[in-house]
């Protein structure tokens, strides 16, 4: 589907008139988009469900409904298209957990990659992963979103605050509450 | 116990480099599926009504059904009335013998009748058996 896109020159055209082109109906074009994006928004899905199927699942809901038009992408508003859909994503995760009935803090995959080749390095760097996991799964869905957002995919406190739908200030308290609940169970896990 | 600026810039590495695990090799060609199958279902046409063309509702399967049955029904009709049963003695005097409307032989035992004539029947001169 990659070559198909790329022998349209849909590869070249900005997520937001990929956008346009979906909204009437262009199946290339959403092709591009979910090749282009699927993966990064697995990335911010699995930070906040901590489950591997749990994300796919979350970010194969998101396109959907993204190709369906339940979510609707209003360019004149000027948003970025990355922004507007980490909120949809960020939605259905909170969606997709409370349907499962379950709070967030899945268990850690057991066959998560590491890429060093090290062992020891290996073991560490599970480890390490395994307590930030910990303490990630042990914040309110709100402090993680706002966490994930801020760190994992670099946005500034206008755009988090922008994607979760709360204003900036709310956005600080969340990450001030967040980083010293982290702080504290991190220095517990040292 | 580090500084409130050295937690920050562990915790970002730390949460930044925690190792996420990589979607399936077919996650993408997953979530298209998912998508044109949602579609598919929402668009494929339920039933078709007046509203469309004679064509599309001449093609319908259920007028196709609907004139199977009929013609089916027309057969059925055509034979029952072939193979209705004769008409009983009594049935065919009773029409016989009736004047301005009125049956003649409503409570007369048909068996009981002698007529004159097979041919020429008058039915002035019916002599009634009981008489």
């Amino acid at each position: 589907m990659t070559n198909t896109a790329a022998s349209n020159g849909l590869d070249a055209l900005a997520d937001e008139l990929l956008m346009k082109r979906i909204a009437s109906g262009d199946a290339a074009a959403f092709s591009t988009l979910v090749n282009r994006h699927a993966r990064r928004f697995f990335g911010a899905a699995y930070r906040v469900a901590l489950n591997k199927e749990d994300a796919e699942d979350i970010v194969q809901e998101a396109f959907c409904k993204l190709w369906s038009g339940k979510a609707q992408w209003k360019d004149d508003r000027g948003a970025k298209f990355t922004t507007w859909f980490y909120r949809i994503v960020c939605n259905q995760a909170i969606d997709h957990m409370a349907k499962k009935g379950r709070g967030y803090g899945g268990e850690l995959d057991e066959n998560t990659p590491s890429g060093d080749a090290n062992a020891e390095e290996e073991l560490l760097s599970s480890r390490r992963t395994q307590d930030i996991h910990a303490a990630l799964a042990e914040l309110p869905e709100r402090q993680r979103t706002a966490i994930t957002l801020f760190y994992n995919e670099e946005l500034s406190q206008k755009e988090a605050a922008e994607v979760m739908g709360i204003t900036v200030k709310a956005v600080e308290s969340l990450l001030g509450r967040a980083k010293q609940a982290l702080k504290e169970r991190m220095l517990a896990y040292a | 116990m580090p500084s409130e600026k050295e937690f920050e810039n562990r915790l970002a590495a730390d949460v930044r480099g925690m190792t996420i695990p990589q979607p399936d090799a077919a996650f993408e060609n997953r979530i298209l599926m998912a998508a044109f199958a949602q579609q598919t279902v929402k668009d494929a046409p339920v039933t078709v009504h007046s509203g469309n063309s004679f064509t599309a509702w001449w093609n319908a399967p259920r007028l196709a059904f609907a004139a199977a049955l009929a013609a089916l029904a027309l057969v059925f009709l055509t034979s029952a009335e072939s193979f209705s049963p004769q008409p009983t003695e009594q049935q065919i005097a009773q029409e016989r013998y009736t004047v301005d409307g009125i049956p003649l032989l409503a409570d007369v035992d048909v068996a009981a009748i002698e007529v004159s004539s097979d041919d020429a029947i008058d039915e002035y001169d019916l002599v009634f058996a009981s008489f």
